[in-house]
């Protein structure tokens, strides 16, 4: 069986035996969805456009927890060092933790698809919803290159903290929680530079409701970024294995 | 044939040397120990051989090939097995998916049963790797680092952790690594451990060359002295 099969499926195995990674991943998205799209419905019957919001939020938590996490403790308690020792394939190895990553954000997605559909009457298209599942699925590559680097930096103890310094903050500011038109203008700025308000714009375009913005560009910014991680990280690569100078 | 060969290798921290034209050839079928204090360099030496840690100078060759800075090809890694001082692997794995694992990683992997065979670890197959006892963990790393049935064997503190017994029962596997020809390089505070097992020692101490001795032409009592006097814990 191939490398990074193996890999994945032991990874998933490691994710599974731990509640504390995937409840609140799963959890958090479709009870914010449930309570301010649903219950308290504040935009006025804008189900499906807060829809794309979770959706957005929901998917940028396992890439970037999986990562940073996983990634923190294989490298700071020496399990990332003896299977770099070994003939491993260190593409396998991340392969297999984006791969699951993307797994846990689809789930989280066919989660709020059903919550939408079931609870908010939310009616797309069929192209519509496959469309959604393709952005935002490839849309979780920016968030674990994010990981991955927040993984090769933070201690391993850290690194769940300084993802929540970083994720609730960049959801915030990105207008998935509440309107940016309702924020001040620095924050639309701000907003211009984070992966979540491009990810989210096109989301919302293929519900008729993006900016003026060309796609073209969120999908350039959206790469530029994750190289820009990648390119980074290829810097800090002798921190996977513990290596020094 | 020699497997390890080790030519003026020179190491330091912050302007202080580690260690200074320290030269090793290691040959199959050979164990040699490296023993020396705490801080002394052991696990620099190894961090060293492996591609961990940069020497400052000197030549490493590994199975005739020279390794010019630190990387180490996957080629070379499919020939030798590493069992580390802080070793660990994810403890939410059971032993049996740790070997499926690892297993995965090499060419010629050997099977779990003729691992068990060679490493008593039956009875943990099924348990995680979180809930061992410090000496089960590392009765499991040395399994691991068997599976791809490695021509080099690095052993850094083995035996930390270990009961008496399965101290013993790795000591024997050693042995008959050692026949098969293994070469392998075993760092302990055990001076029992390095007089049983080895054919040389290393002796490594702060402000002073490293010295090899070669042990087999001497009593317990000779080299236990010979350390002492070289302040050896």
């Amino acid at each position: 069986m191939s490398q990074w099969i193996v890999e994945a499926q032991m990874d998933m195995r490691a994710l599974l035996r731990s509640p504390s990674f995937y409840l609140p991943a799963f959890a958090f998205p479709v009870v914010f969805y449930f309570f301010f799209g649903i219950m308290l419905d504040f935009s006025n019957g804008h189900s499906d456009y807060l829809l794309i919001s979770y959706a957005c939020f929901g998917i940028m938590g396992p890439p970037f927890f999986h990562l940073a996490v996983s990634l923190a403790s294989e490298r700071t308690q020496g399990w990332l060092t003896l299977k770099l020792l070994s003939p491993m394939q260190f593409n396998s190895f991340i392969a297999a933790k984006l791969f699951n990553s993307a797994l846990f954000s689809v789930v989280i997605l066919l989660l709020l698809y059903i919550e939408a559909a079931w609870l908010a009457d939310v009616r797309l298209w069929f192209w519509q919803w496959g469309l959604l599942t393709l952005i935002f699925t490839l849309g979780t590559l920016p968030f674990a290159a994010l990981g991955m680097l927040i993984g090769a930096l933070a201690p391993d103890r850290a690194a769940a903290g300084v993802v929540n310094l970083i994720y609730l903050p960049m959801a915030l500011l990105s207008g998935l929680w509440f309107p940016l038109f309702l924020m001040p203008d620095w924050v639309q700025w701000v907003a211009y530079g984070l992966p979540s308000y491009h990810l989210v714009q096109l989301g919302y375009g293929v519900i008729g409701q993006g900016d003026e913005v060309s796609w073209y560009w969120h999908i350039t910014y959206l790469c530029l970024f994750s190289v820009g991680m990648m390119l980074i990280l290829r810097g800090l690569s002798g921190r996977f294995s513990g290596s020094n100078p | 044939m020699t497997i390890l060969s080790i030519t003026n290798l020179s190491k330091s921290y912050a302007n202080t040397a580690v260690f200074n034209d320290f030269s090793l050839h290691v040959k199959a079928g050979e164990v040699v120990a490296v023993l020396g204090e705490n801080g002394v360099g052991k696990t620099t030496l190894m961090r060293c051989i492996l591609g961990l840690t940069a020497a400052d100078g000197g030549a490493i060759k590994l199975f005739g090939e020279q390794q010019t800075n630190r990387y180490r090809s996957a080629a070379l890694k499919e020939r030798w097995g590493v069992v580390m001082q802080v070793g660990a692997v994810n403890g939410q794995l059971t032993v049996h998916e740790q070997i499926q694992l690892h297993q995965s990683y090499y060419t010629h992997p050997v099977s779990v049963d003729a691992l068990t065979q060679q490493v008593p670890i039956e009875p943990l197959l099924h348990k995680r790797f979180a809930v061992l006892s410090g000496g089960e963990q590392q009765r499991v790393l040395f399994a691991l680092a068997l599976i791809g049935q490695p021509q080099l064997l690095f052993l850094d503190e083995p035996s930390v952790g270990m009961d008496l017994n399965t101290r013993q029962h790795m000591w024997q596997c050693i042995e008959s690594l050692k026949t098969q020809g293994v070469a392998i390089i075993l760092t302990t505070h055990y001076i029992e451990e390095a007089y049983q097992l080895a054919d040389s020692v290393v002796l490594l101490r702060k402000q002073a060359p490293a010295e090899q001795l070669p042990i087999k032409t001497m009593s317990l009592e000779q080299l236990m002295s010979t350390l002492t006097g070289a302040h050896v814990s």
